[in-house]
C-alpha cells in the first residue's frame, strides 16, 4: 500500500519532493540509484484503420465507428504532436494507441479494472498476489520464462496493484512492440496456479508488506489512515494485503478473482510512443481477438458507506520524532475540482515556495520532512499529508497551524501571485509527464479505470491553465472543513495507544 | 506491486553463439529506430553558430548531442531536442571528498546555500522568483560531484538562465540563511535515521571506502556542520563551485540564440582554478569484513555487500556491468531467483554500480526477516565467490550481454536523461561518445574477459559486508561465518 501511495506522490504530483528529498544522496544517486520505477504499457495493433492508409489513422475529423475486422474505433483525435485512437475489440478489450514521435521508447501497459477493492473479505491481498503470479508460469512459459523473454528485449516488466486497478507494463524499443503484444495477449489468460508457486509468492508478499508497511513508519500510519478514512468501504483495505489474510489466500480465491477481473472486457491495453495505430491494430486483433470475452466489466465505483468523520488516532512507533499523517476528502480523479485541489496542494506544499512548507520547515523549523499529494482514486479520493516533526516538536501545534492556513484559504482563497506560481508549476509537471511514454500511458490508464474520457488526460495542461483562483477557493471551501479530517499520529515514546 | 530492481538474464532463449554479430547489428539499428524521425529541436546549424564550431558531436538516434569547452574551462553539453520543458544541469567536479577534515558537510552546506538566495535577492524573493518561473530545482551532493538541476517550461528558459547565472556567479552571503540551513539539515539527518535502507547504503559506502575521501558522508553530522562559518562557505564556493570546475548540460527546445547569449554571459563569470587534489590510495586486500549496524526491534534486516571496482575509465570497466546484471540486475539474476523466487526470503534485491572518477563500487542490497539474514549473507557470498572462481555460465553471460545492450537506450527516456549521462561521462573523465561506445563495448566483450576481470577482484580479497540489525542478538551467528577477517559493531545513530 505504502508503495503505491509513494509512487503516486512522487510520480504524479511531485510536491514536496523538490530539494529536500533528493539531498543527501551519494554519488550512486548521481548514477540514478534511488529512483522509483514502475513498469507500464501495452502495444497497439494495426490495421488499415479507415481505408485511407494515411499516417494519421486517428486523425481529427475522421469518422468514428470505423470498423476493421475484429475491432471498432471509438475515438480518434489529434492533439498537437500526438494522435490518439481508441478501439474496442469484438471480445470487449479496449485499446488506446497514442502515436507520438519524439519519444525514445514505446510504453505498453495492460490495465485491469478492479484492484484491491475487489479482494474478498478475509482474503485481502488477493489482487496483489495474483499480480505477482503473473510473472511466474504464464503465457505458455515455464516459471521464470516470462522474465527471461522480457529481458531479452531489454525490458523491465513491472506491475502495480492499487485500490482500483492492477497495471502491468513495459518499456520497449518500437520494433519490439508486436512481439510484446503477442506475449501479453497470451499472458492475459492468467497464470498457471500451482500450490508450490503460490506458497513461494505468498512469502514474497509478506516480505513486501514488511518492507512497505510494517518496517516503515509512514506505511504503518498510512494504512491506519486509509482504514479510518474509508471504514468498511473497500478503499479502507491495504492493497499490499493484510498480514493475517495473505497466508489464507487459496488457489481457488485466485482463480475466482482472475475470472472476475482478468478478461478482455475488463481490460485496457495502452500503447504510447513512436508507433502507428494502423500498423498495430491488426497485430492486436490477431493476438487478443482469440481470447474469450469472459464476464461483464467491473464497475468503476463501490457504493459502500463511509465512516463518520473527523477521526484522530495515535500509536507508538519506533521513530525518533513524531510523525503525522492527515487527510481530507478530495474530488475524484479527472475532474476540474481534482485539478484545482492539485493546484492548492502545490501552493501549500511545493518546494520552495509552498506556504506550509516554508512556514513549517524554514520559518518555524518544526518539521524536518513534509510531503503531500492528492490521491487519484476513481470515486472517492483523499488529499494526504505526511509530516515528520523535528525532535521535541509537538504535532498538535503543527496541526493547528495547518488548520489556520486551510481556514484562510477556504475563506479568502489563495493570494493571486501564489496561485499563479502553483498553477505554473503544475503545468510544468504535466509537461514533464508528457515527455515520458510510461507516464503518459499511466495517466491514460488511470482515467480509463475511473471511467473518464481518456482524451481529457491529454488536455490536462490546457485545463490547468484554464483554472482560476475561485476554483481553488471553491474546492477548499467544499472539502477542507475541520469535520472531514482524518489524522494518525506516530509517537516515539511509549504512551497509551488510542483510539 | 513489483518494483524493478536490477537486471539479469537467462539461458532459456537459446541465444546463438553468433549472437554477438546480431548485437552489433542491433546497435546500428537502434540508432535509426530509436527516435523514429527525431525529436523536435534546434537545428545543428544553429548550434554550431552558438559555440563557434568547436563542438564535438555524437549521434543519439537521429538526433545529435554536442559538447564543447568554453574558454573558462567549463564544458557544455547540449541536447537540443524535446518539447515544452528545458533543463539546465550544472555538475561540479567536487563534493564531500573536498570537505576539510574539521568541516565535514561543507560541500553540502555550500551547495545548499547556493540555492537559497542570491546577492540581489533574499531568500523569500529568490524562492518567489523560482515560483514565478514555475521552476523545479533539485540538488544532489555526492562524494565526488555536485549536481544542480533546474527545469522550466520553454517560455521561461531565458529568464531561468539569467537567474541560474545569478545563483552560480553572484551568490548571497547570508548568515541567517546559513543558520536556517543548519536547522534544515539537522532535520534531514534525523529523518534519515528512520530510513533503514538509505542509512545502510550510506554506511556501506563509508565502510567500503574507509579513509578514502569517497567514504565521506555528504550530509555529515550536525556537530561538524555547526562548525561551518559563512567564510568557509565562501572559500569552498570560490575553490569549487565555479566555471572551470563545471559541466553545464542543456537539454530541451533551446534555440541557438539563447545559446549564444548564454555563452556571452557566462564567459564573464568567475573562472577559478580547477581543484588539485592529492592522490589518495584506495583500500586494498583487507579481507572480508563485516559491520553490524545496531538498531533494535527490526522486523527486517538490511543486508549489503560492497566490492570496490576499477574506475569507469578502466579498460575492463564495462565487464562489471555484466557482473552486476548476472548477480542481481534483473528478475532472472542469480540472487533474485534464489532469494526471492525460489526461497521467498526477500521482496527485492538491488545490484548497482556506483561510479566515481577514480573508482567504482559494486553494491548488492537486500532485506530479509531477521532469522534469514545470516543465511542470506551466506548466499550472497556464495554467488560472488562462485562467479569469481568459476565464471559465468555461457547462457547467463549471453543473456546478460543481450539485456544490457537492448536496455541501454531505454534508460534515457527524456532528453534530460541523455544530457545528464553525457555530463556524468565527462565527470568520470570519459567523452560523451561513451553513450554510444558503452553498449558497443559490452556487445564486443568475450565471456573470458569478464570472468578474468571479476576473478582478479574476488581473489584479491576485499569485501565489505554490512547488516543493519539488532546486533546483540545476531553477533554470535555472524561470527560463525567462515572466512570473516573482522567484525565490528556500531550504533546506527553515531
Amino acid at each position: 500500500m505504502s508503495f503505491a501511495i509513494k509512487v503516486h506522490a512522487v510520480g504524479v504530483v511531485l510536491v514536496g519532493v523538490g530539494l529536500a528529498s533528493v539531498l543527501a544522496c551519494r554519488d550512486g544517486v548521481l548514477d540514478g540509484e534511488g529512483r522509483v520505477e514502475r513498469a507500464a504499457p501495452v502495444p497497439p495493433v494495426t490495421a488499415r484503420a479507415d481505408g485511407e492508409g494515411g499516417s494519421q489513422a486517428a486523425g481529427e475529423g475522421q469518422a468514428l465507428g470505423v470498423v476493421i475486422a475484429g475491432a471498432t474505433r471509438l475515438l480518434a483525435e489529434v492533439q498537437g504532436r500526438q494522435a490518439l485512437s481508441m478501439w474496442r475489440l469484438d471480445n470487449g478489450l479496449t485499446v488506446v494507441v497514442v502515436e507520438r514521435g519524439g519519444l525514445a521508447s514505446v510504453a505498453y501497459q495492460t490495465w485491469f479494472r478492479g484492484g484491491s477493492r475487489l479482494d474478498p473479505e478475509g482474503r485481502v491481498g488477493t489482487a496483489h498476489l495474483l499480480e505477482h503470479l503473473m510473472f511466474r508460469e504464464v503465457a505458455g512459459l515455464a516459471d521464470g520464462g516470462f522474465d527471461r523473454v522480457m529481458e531479452a528485449m531489454g525490458s523491465e516488466a513491472g506491475a502495480v496493484t492499487w485500490l482500483d486497478y492492477t497495471n502491468f507494463g513495459q518499456r520497449v524499443r518500437p520494433e519490439r512492440v508486436e512481439e510484446l503484444a503477442r506475449i501479453e495477449a497470451a499472458r492475459m489468460r492468467g497464470p498457471v496456479l500451482r500450490e508450490a508457486t503460490v506458497a513461494s509468492e505468498r512469502a514474497v508478499l509478506l516480505r513486501e508488506r514488511a518492507y512497505r508497511i510494517d518496517q516503515d513508519p509512514h506505511g504503518v500510519l498510512l494504512e491506519r489512515l486509509y482504514a479510518s478514512a474509508f471504514g468498511e468501504h473497500p478503499y479502507g483495505r491495504p492493497a499490499a494485503g493484510r498480514r493475517e489474510d495473505i497466508g489464507q489466500i487459496a488457489v481457488s480465491d485466485l482463480e475466482a478473482y482472475a475470472r472476475q477481473v482478468y478478461h478482455p472486457a475488463n481490460a485496457l491495453v495502452v500503447i504510447v510512443g513512436p508507433v502507428r495505430a494502423e500498423t498495430l491494430l491488426p497485430v492486436l486483433v490477431e493476438a487478443y481477438g482469440v481470447l474469450p470475452k469472459g464476464h461483464e466489466a467491473v464497475g468503476a465505483c463501490d457504493d459502500a458507506p463511509l465512516p463518520e468523520l473527523p477521526f484522530a488516532g495515535r500509536l507508538v512507533l519506533g521513530v525518533d520524532a513524531e510523525v503525522m499523517v492527515m487527510a481530507y476528502p478530495a474530488p475524484p480523479l479527472g475532474t476540474k475540482a481534482s485539478l484545482a485541489m492539485q493546484v492548492l496542494n502545490v501552493a501549500l506544499f511545493a518546494e520552495p515556495f509552498g506556504v506550509l512548507t516554508r512556514l513549517l520547515t524554514v520559518e518555524r523549523a518544526q518539521v524536518s520532512e513534509v510531503n503531500a499529494w492528492v490521491g487519484e482514486f476513481a470515486c472517492r479520493s483523499l488529499w494526504e499529508m505526511l509530516l515528520h516533526m523535528r525532535p521535541g516538536v509537538s504535532a498538535r501545534e503543527v496541526r493547528r497551524q495547518i488548520h489556520e492556513v486551510l481556514r484562510e484559504v477556504a475563506e479568502n482563497g489563495l493570494d493571486e501571485a501564489l496561485f499563479l506560481r502553483a498553477r505554473k508549476r503544475l503545468v510544468l509537471e504535466a509537461a514533464t509527464q508528457g515527455q515520458d511514454a510510461m507516464r503518459l500511458a499511466e495517466g491514460i490508464g488511470q482515467y480509463w479505470v475511473a471511467g473518464r474520457d481518456v482524451r481529457e488526460f491529454l488536455r490536462r495542461r490546457e485545463q490547468i491553465e484554464a483554472l482560476g483562483g475561485e476554483d481553488v477557493r471553491e474546492v477548499a471551501r467544499r472539502y477542507l472543513g475541520a469535520g472531514q479530517e482524518v489524522l494518525w499520529l506516530g509517537e516515539p515514546a511509549a504512551k497509551e495507544v488510542t483510539p | 506491486m513489483r518494483r524493478l530492481v536490477v537486471r539479469a538474464l537467462g539461458p532459456v532463449l537459446g541465444v546463438a553463439p553468433r549472437w554477438r554479430w546480431v548485437l552489433r547489428w542491433l546497435l546500428v539499428g537502434m540508432g535509426v529506430l530509436w527516435l523514429g524521425g527525431g525529436r523536435p529541436g534546434v537545428s545543428p546549424a544553429g548550434t554550431h553558430e552558438a559555440h563557434g564550431g568547436a563542438e564535438q558531436v555524437v549521434a543519439i538516434g537521429t538526433d545529435a548531442l554536442y559538447w564543447w569547452q568554453e574558454p573558462s574551462g567549463m564544458q557544455v553539453v547540449f541536447f537540443g531536442v524535446g518539447a515544452d520543458v528545458v533543463s539546465f544541469q550544472v555538475l561540479w567536479h567536487s563534493g564531500a571528498m573536498d570537505d576539510p577534515p574539521d568541516r565535514a558537510g561543507l560541500a553540502m552546506v555550500a551547495a545548499e546555500h547556493l540555492v537559497r538566495c542570491t546577492a540581489q535577492m533574499d531568500r523569500l524573493a529568490f524562492e518567489d522568483r523560482l515560483g514565478d518561473l514555475g521552476a523545479r530545482v533539485e540538488l544532489q551532493v555526492g562524494e565526488s560531484a555536485t549536481l544542480l538541476r533546474v527545469e522550466v517550461l520553454a517560455e521561461h528558459a531565458e529568464a531561468m538562465l539569467v537567474l541560474l547565472g545569478e545563483m552560480v556567479d553572484a551568490p548571497c552571503e547570508d548568515e541567517a540563511v546559513l543558520a536556517a540551513l543548519f536547522t534544515e539539515l539537522d532535520g534531514r539527518e534525523a529523518f534519515r535515521l528512520d530510513d533503514d535502507q538509505r542509512l545502510a547504503r550510506t554506511l556501506l559506502a563509508s565502510f567500503a571506502f574507509g579513509a578514502h575521501p569517497y567514504g565521506r558522508d555528504p550530509l555529515a553530522r550536525s556537530e561538524s556542520r555547526q562548525r561551518i562559518r559563512m567564510a568557509d562557505v565562501a572559500r569552498y564556493r570560490d575553490a569549487h563551485l565555479h566555471m572551470s570546475n563545471a559541466v553545464l548540460a542543456v537539454s530541451g527546445p533551446v534555440d541557438a540564440a539563447l545559446l549564444v547569449r548564454l555563452r556571452e554571459t557566462w564567459q564573464q563569470f568567475r573562472v577559478g582554478e580547477r581543484p588539485v587534489r592529492a592522490q589518495r590510495a584506495l583500500p586494498r586486500a583487507r579481507g572480508t569484513r563485516l559491520l553490524l549496524v545496531d538498531k533494535a526491534n527490526r522486523s527486517q534486516h538490511q543486508v549489503l555487500v560492497g566490492l570496490l571496482l576499477p574506475p569507469p575509465t578502466a579498460e575492463n570497466g564495462p565487464a562489471f556491468e555484466l557482473v552486476r546484471v548476472v548477480l542481481g540486475g534483473t528478475f532472472s539474476s542469480r540472487l533474485v531467483r534464489e532469494l526471492r523466487s525460489e526461497r521467498g526470503w526477500t521482496y527485492m534485491v538491488r545490484a548497482e554500480r556506483w561510479r566515481y572518477p577514480e573508482s567504482a563500487l559494486l553494491l548488492l542490497q537486500t532485506f530479509v526477516a531477521p532469522d534469514r539474514s545470516v543465511q542470506t549473507l551466506g548466499q550472497m557470498l556464495h554467488h560472488l565467490n562462485d562467479l569469481g572462481l568459476h565464471g559465468m555460465r555461457e547462457g547467463e553471460f549471453e543473456a546478460a550481454q543481450r539485456y544490457f545492450v537492448e536496455n541501454w537506450w531505454l534508460r534515457f527516456e527524456r532528453p534530460v536523461d541523455v544530457a545528464l549521462e553525457a555530463a556524468r561521462f565527462l565527470h568520470y573523465g570519459l567523452s560523451p561518445e561513451a553513450l554510444q561506445q558503452v553498449p558497443e563495448r559490452v556487445a564486443a566483450l568475450e565471456k573470458g574477459e569478464v570472468d578474468a576481470a571479476f576473478r582478479s577482484l574476488v581473489t584479491e580479497g576485499d569485501l565489505s559486508l554490512l547488516v543493519l540489525c539488532s546486533a546483540a542478538l545476531f553477533e554470535s551467528a555472524f561470527l560463525r561465518m567462515p572466512g570473516l577477517r573482522s567484525l565490528a559493531i556500531v550504533p546506527y545513530d553515531t
